[in-house]
């Protein structure tokens, strides 16, 4: 059975400071997952702070447009992973406990980089 | 014709009411599949319909077109293993054509299922389709369908 979808990896580089870069990238991971892919973002420098409690909740690319959590909640809804860089939290000063829910898990370097090794696709934003 | 809340569901037709598909089967053991009435209306004006090739085999309750609207993206889950043996380069072309007629000229594609007769047992008629929807209608919080000018039943 032909059922292998590929997986996509998107590097997520960018914060608050340019909200108008932050919804395109859950966009296109709801995408991939729609396709079945395989789908995970990772957080790393400002994109971390996408993932802090208060952040998203505040912020639209466009303003009065659809707020960002609604766009990492609908990228969670579709079976998007998400993944906060360990050292981006240090850099940030902030700990797992700042992380909101939709947050999987905390990873290393050697994670990512075999995240994107072992990707078909790899965006970064 | 079924109605529930102003949604339409044709009573020649069978539903996977989880995953908002209709199917009608066609002469040649074949089915067809589709968004239902209820789909659309969540979905909001649809922009992009993208079926999968023809030939792609696809696995029960895996993707075989994703939909685009402004506000929502999200799968067509086929209720059935099997081979996509047509797909509708209409709703390709003009995707809104899944909001003003999603059971006719909206038809997005033609499964060649693994196991008809399996695959059809975990879908349901209009009456039970009916009882389902109206409790999902409620979970989901959708007061009742909206149809677009030029919307065909």
């Amino acid at each position: 059975m032909d059922d292998d979808e590929g997986s996509v990896t998107i590097f997520m580089t960018t914060g608050p400071a340019t909200p108008q870069r932050c919804a395109t990238p859950f966009y296109m991971a709801t995408m991939a997952a729609a396709m079945d892919s395989e789908a995970r973002m990772v957080f790393q420098i400002d994109g971390t702070l996408l993932m802090k409690k208060g952040v998203a909740e505040n912020l639209d690319a466009r303003e009065g447009g659809k707020k960002i959590i609604d766009f990492i909640r609908d990228a969670k809804e579709m079976g998007v992973e998400m993944y906060v860089c360990s050292a981006s939290l240090a850099l940030h000063g902030m700990t797992k406990e700042d992380l909101i829910e939709e947050c999987d898990d905390v990873v290393g370097a050697a994670y990512m980089t075999e995240a994107g090794l072992e990707s078909d696709m790899v965006l970064t934003y | 014709m079924g109605l529930v809340r102003n949604c339409l569901l044709p009573s020649d037709l069978l539903y996977d009411v989880p995953t908002n598909i209709w199917v009608r089967e066609l002469e040649g053991g074949t089915v067809e599949i589709g968004m239902t009435d209820i789909a659309q209306t969540l979905a909001g004006s649809i922009i992009h319909c993208r079926p999968k090739k023809v030939g792609k085999k696809v696995k029960k309750g895996k993707s075989v077109a994703t939909v685009e609207s402004g506000k929502w993206v999200g799968p067509v889950r086929s209720p059935f293993s099997g081979k996509i043996a047509e797909r509708n380069d209409a709703v390709t072309e003009d995707a809104a054509i899944l909001n003003r007629s999603p059971y006719r000229e909206g038809w997005i594609v033609r499964i060649a299922p693994d196991d008809l007769g399996g695959d059809r047992k975990g879908l349901v008629g209009v009456e039970e389709a009916i009882t389902l929807y109206e409790d999902y209608m409620q979970e989901k919080d959708l007061a009742s369908c909206i149809h677009c000018a030029g919307f065909e039943e």
